[in-house]
């Protein structure tokens, strides 16, 4: 549920770069979603949807990417992408190893007109 | 048309406010715990306890996260600490906006902690800082311990998890170990405590763990 307060600021932002690079309308917006946030896309497309309307962002579609979770194996000294939340070194099995990224989600492009 | 590359953070508004937060509160010397966890795990009852061992040394003031109601803050206005219930109308979680509105309301030259008790969810208050310090995930044994596994984004975030109504553990099949095991596979820096609020057991170690972890915030 609480992605209606995160598409609200998404909208947003998304309505803040259009006026800043002086345009009237946003055709579509690229999202990237890491795999270890929790926010669900669909929910997201609709709330958009919703909150978009009577602003710049009307009509404009959200594509929504999303990318795996990466970990950097501090014993293997070597870069990994993971499966699901476990920060687990997929080579040596090992707990040694910190996030670099997959949890956070940002806006990548819009396209204005 | 044109493309214009952004690459912003979707929460970027509320990160900005929890970094002032945090600027705030480290010049007034004030540290702040985000206490997560599921409707019924005990995080009231588990801060009254803490209130009592950790108020000989420090000043402590309440931030009571509800949807409605102000019961829990009835319960630590009775102990005489100062207490701001936040009501969210039905918002599953508390944004930085929120903690940022009510800590006007506080003295905050004669604080030392504020424990902000989240709305009870596991899943929606982990996304959102809200100028923590240290984060505390609590889990209680009656809800099962698959809990880690299935919402791991709050237990991958917390600086400190409880395992709390540890005394109910002869009566349900709560594998401890198992808990524990999961934590450490997606948060192998998170400390595991065993507590009961109700009999007071592990309280002493958790209090400990904060005041070490307190003191050294607000060096």
């Amino acid at each position: 549920m609480h992605e209606l307060s995160v598409t609200s600021g998404l909208v947003d932002m998304v309505n803040k770069e259009a006026v800043t690079n002086n345009a009237n309308k946003v055709v579509s917006v690229k999202l990237k979603v890491g795999k270890l946030s929790c926010l669900v896309p669909e929910i997201v497309k609709d709330y958009f949807q919703l909150l978009s309307e009577g602003t710049a962002s009307e009509g404009a579609e959200l594509i929504i990417e999303k990318f795996p979770g990466r970990i950097h194996c501090n014993d293997c000294d070597e870069d990994f992408e993971i499966e699901d939340f476990r920060i687990i070194c997929p080579k040596c099995k090992g707990r040694n190893a910190d996030l670099i990224e997959g949890r956070e989600s940002y806006i990548d492009s819009i396209v204005v007109e | 048309m044109r493309e214009i590359k952004v690459v912003k953070q979707v929460l970027e508004w509320n990160e900005d406010v929890s970094d002032q937060i945090k600027e705030v509160t480290s010049k007034k010397k004030v540290y702040i715990v985000n206490v997560i966890g599921s409707p019924g795990a005990g995080k009231t009852t588990l801060l009254t306890s803490l209130i009592e061992k950790l108020s000989p040394d420090f000043k402590i003031g309440i931030i009571e996260g509800d949807i409605t109601e102000t019961i829990d803050a009835q319960k630590i206005d009775e102990l005489g600490i100062p207490v701001v219930q936040l009501q969210t109308q039905g918002a599953c979680h508390i944004e930085a906006k929120s903690i940022e509105c009510i800590l006007p309301m506080f003295d905050l030259d004669n604080l030392d902690v504020i424990f902000i008790e989240n709305i009870g969810n596991l899943v929606c208050p982990a996304e959102f800082n809200i100028g923590e310090n240290l984060r505390i995930a609590l889990l209680s044994v009656p809800e099962g311990d698959d809990k880690v596994v299935k919402y791991p984004l709050l237990f991958s975030t917390a600086d400190c998890m409880v395992i709390n109504k540890a005394d109910m553990l002869p009566y349900f099949e709560f594998d401890v170990d198992r808990v524990k095991n999961d934590v450490k596979d997606v948060n192998k820096n998170c400390e595991i405590f065993n507590v009961s609020s109700r009999s007071g057991d592990g309280v002493v170690e958790l209090s400990d763990y904060l005041k070490d972890k307190i003191k050294t915030g607000l060096e």
